[in-house]
């Protein structure tokens, strides 16, 4: 493991340097990142993101992250969307324990999600993710890095390779509760995780559950469904979703994903069927729903055409 | 299964998204070099309204941008080429038209580094060249994931399909044609290793009906993985289509579809 | 003068890495990433110290990768990538910065630097590609291991080098052999 320890000795560098020069200027602005964390659970914090696309203003503080702290340990799910988003959730977490954070569960690849653990490298926690996460980095890492970068210069933020993969099920222990974590197949993402926190019955379902903002697909629309339908076994008092509330219902919160989900499918395989292809598709998937999410233009596009790439082979023949 | 072909585009230049437009000399010249490397001088016209290269407004997927063609002439169409010029290989491919064409509208899907004019040049049976444009911002879109999984694609590939739609008039049927491929570029890095996956990818399609020519169309590494190519065509013998294609490896797939029932 | 120059890039600040040292061996994958601040037996240089070791005779050497052309393409099918743009003057010299380097490949490296330094360990060698990206380090450490004394590492790459203010220039890259 050199390579990793080395990795993170240079990211605690590029931390420190990021503390040092960002410190005076926005102390004032994670003071106020970090009055946003919400208990939605004893011990279970979620800090929700901003139903927007990522900006300098705004540091692609867009999904929800948080924290999950017990009688001996921290875990962290999701470090954020860049370095300072990160350093915000760290100050966060140091403002309520000074536990150890021995954990930062990365629930995807997505840079909202993943471009904050830097932030942590100091506390050297083990980077979790999802047994596709590492061929995921490896192929997008630098280019999320790089678009970080110009947005927000050295406090962008980078990926790190997990430490440990999951490719099923996988438990870690905070000393007075486990937290379960388990991979799915391509659904939202490649890479995507969901943590179980049975003493309180709360299911962190990350981006497997977007609400108010449009879902994005990344994944295997089919996969999503089948995914989301899975998640019904574990019967959660109540779930953190990646976009949204800090929590919803379960399943009432999902109701609405898996209905654009369905639509984007049905839509896309009614052009299909009567022999249009992606231009058609691109002008009727899914309208239906526009009028029901947010950033709806921003982002249907894209999964229309990959919901076509991906149903124009279905029923081939 | 979208292929990092773009994204390994855009690590191996400066590592810069190219968000903006570069200037209209800048542009202008990289077209003459181009458009040279294939027509080596040949005078060409604007070609009004006669070619159209048409492109959705909002770029869906860089890895997969659909573009449309349209042909408008009383002119006999020979041969069309596209082209994405700021793409390292970037002629996208050339169609030689056969009898059976009906060569009114062509459709690709092409793999688009960030913001590029993409060029169509039609050339008539006298051998006049027609030029057309169109700009097209890609923005990202180059991070087109990769979530292919290579047991899915060595056991799809070369599989086709070939949609139709019979028009209740017998004037000619649009078609689209689809093949799984990954149509890699040999750039892309083996994620985790030093080497590169090697290169593979569509050469030639060629598509006849009752033994007549449709096209034949020469191709390499900016047509997107999984091609899917639009055209229409006027059957002829008994109606039934056969495709072959030829890709960089020497495989050779090929398949015959019975002509629509009526 | 040269005394100054050398003390100039010495005390070029280098962010503290806590008294670790630089990894053994060759960084193996994953060469998008953040470096060391560091690499045995090398000077990093700025760019402004660059630029001192150029105008002292320095030799520059880009090690970034570039697109190859598909083996298979057909002669008459365009093969026109969008141009690099380097240091002026730079040799570029794509592959000879992965971690694993064929046999081949490694006489190609030990032959160009033989020639372009006629054969003086003693002459200063600087290599660079981008920010955060293990290649460069990579090359300077073989450079290092081949006997080369001076050998200079530029880490920030030609974005560094275009934000000090100095000028770029479209490069060429030489053709070494691939590994098979």
């Amino acid at each position: 493991m050199l390579r990793e320890g080395l990795s993170r000795r240079k990211v605690v560098t590029l931390a420190v340097a990021g503390l040092v020069g960002a410190a005076v200027t926005h102390r004032k602005a994670i003071a106020a990142i970090a009055a946003d964390m919400i208990e939605v659970a004893p011990g279970l914090f979620v800090r929700t993101g901003l139903t927007e696309i990522a900006t300098a203003a705004n540091r692609d503080a867009i999904a929800n992250i948080g924290f999950v702290v017990d009688r001996e340990s921290v875990a962290v799910i999701d470090p954020g969307g860049s370095l300072a988003d990160g350093l915000a959730l760290r100050s966060a977490i140091r403002a309520r324990t000074s536990l150890p954070i021995r954990y930062v569960i990365v629930t995807h690849i997505h840079p909202d999600h993943i471009l904050g653990c830097p932030a942590f490298a100091g506390d050297h926690p083990e980077f979790i993710g999802h047994a596709a996460l590492p061929r995921s980095i490896a192929e997008r890492g630098e280019f999320y890095r790089a678009g970080m970068h110009e947005l927000l210069g050295d406090e962008g933020g980078a990926a790190v390779m997990p430490d440990r993969t999951i490719a099923a099920t996988g438990t870690i222990d905070l000393g007075g509760r486990k937290l379960e974590i388990r991979a799915h197949g391509p659904a939202h993402s490649g890479s995507d995780l969901t943590v179980m926190d049975s003493t309180t019955g709360t299911l962190w379902a990350a981006d497997l559950l977007f609400v108010t903002r449009v879902p994005s697909l990344d994944g295997s629309v089919r996969g999503w469904l089948r995914e989301l339908a899975a998640l019904d076994d574990t019967n959660p008092a109540r779930v953190v979703p990646g976009h949204g509330p800090a929590s919803v219902p379960w399943p009432d919160g999902a109701a609405d994903v898996r209905r654009y989900l369905e639509t984007l499918a049905a839509d896309v395989r009614a052009v299909l069927k009567r022999g249009g292809d992606l231009d058609e598709a691109a002008q009727v998937a899914a309208l239906s729903e526009r009028g029901r999410w947010q950033l709806f233009d921003e982002y249907n596009a894209h999964n229309i055409a990959h919901a076509v790439h991906e149903l124009e082979w279905e029923n081939a023949q | 299964m979208k292929p990092i072909f773009c994204a390994a585009l855009v690590l191996l230049s400066l590592g810069l998204a190219r968000a903006t437009r570069a200037g209209e000399n800048e542009e202008a010249q990289r077209w003459e070099l181009v458009r040279n490397s294939v027509y080596h001088g040949r005078a060409m016209q604007d070609a009004g309204d006669a070619v159209q290269v048409i492109v959705p407004d909002r770029a869906l997927d860089a890895a997969l941008v659909p573009v449309t063609v349209r042909l408008d002439t009383p002119k006999r169409i020979v041969a069309l080429s596209l082209f994405v010029d700021n793409n390292p290989a970037p002629l996208v491919g050339t169609f030689h038209f056969g009898p059976a064409i009906s060569a009114t509208q062509i459709k690709l899907r092409v793999r688009v580094n960030a913001f590029t004019p993409i060029h169509a040049v039609a050339e008539t049976e006298e051998g006049t060249l027609l030029n057309a444009s169109h700009f097209v911002k890609a923005a990202g879109g180059c991070s087109a994931p990769s979530t292919g999984q290579s047991a899915d694609i060595a056991a799809n590939i070369g599989q086709m399909q070939l949609r139709r739609t019979r028009p209740d008039d017998g004037s000619p049927i649009p078609a689209q044609l689809l093949i799984s491929h990954p149509n890699y570029s040999g750039m892309q890095t083996n994620p985790g290793g030093a080497n590169f996956i090697p290169a593979r990818y569509l050469e030639t399609v060629s598509i006849k009906t009752g033994g007549v020519t449709v096209f034949d169309l020469a191709t390499d590494i900016s047509l997107s993985e999984d091609p899917v190519i639009g055209f229409s065509y006027t059957p002829a013998g008994d109606g039934g289509v056969d495709v072959v294609a030829h890709d960089s490896s020497g495989a050779v797939f090929s398949r015959h579809f019975e002509s629509l029932a009526n | 003068m040269r005394f100054l120059h050398f003390a100039v890039m010495l005390a070029v600040p280098l962010l503290v890495a806590a008294g670790e040292p630089d990894p053994a061996g060759f960084r193996m994958d994953n060469y998008n990433a953040p470096v060391p601040d560091t690499l045995a037996g090398a000077q990093v240089v700025d760019a402004e110290s660059l630029a001192s070791a150029m105008a002292d005779g320095a030799i520059v050497i880009d090690v970034m990768p570039a697109p190859h052309r598909p083996p298979a393409l057909p002669a008459d099918r365009p093969w026109l990538p969008v141009p690099r743009m380097e240091v002026p003057g730079s040799l570029w010299w794509p592959e000879i910065g992965r971690g694993a380097i064929s046999p081949a490949l490694d006489v190609w490296f030990r032959g160009r630097l033989a020639t372009v330094t006629g054969g003086d360990p003693g002459k200063a060698l600087a290599f660079y590609c981008k920010p955060n990206c293990w290649m460069s380090w990579n090359a300077a450490k073989r450079a290092i291991g081949y006997g080369y004394r001076k050998v200079l590492w530029f880490p920030g790459g030609a974005e560094a080098w275009a934000e000090a203010g100095y000028p770029l220039h479209p490069g060429t890259p030489e053709a070494p052999p691939l590994d098979p």
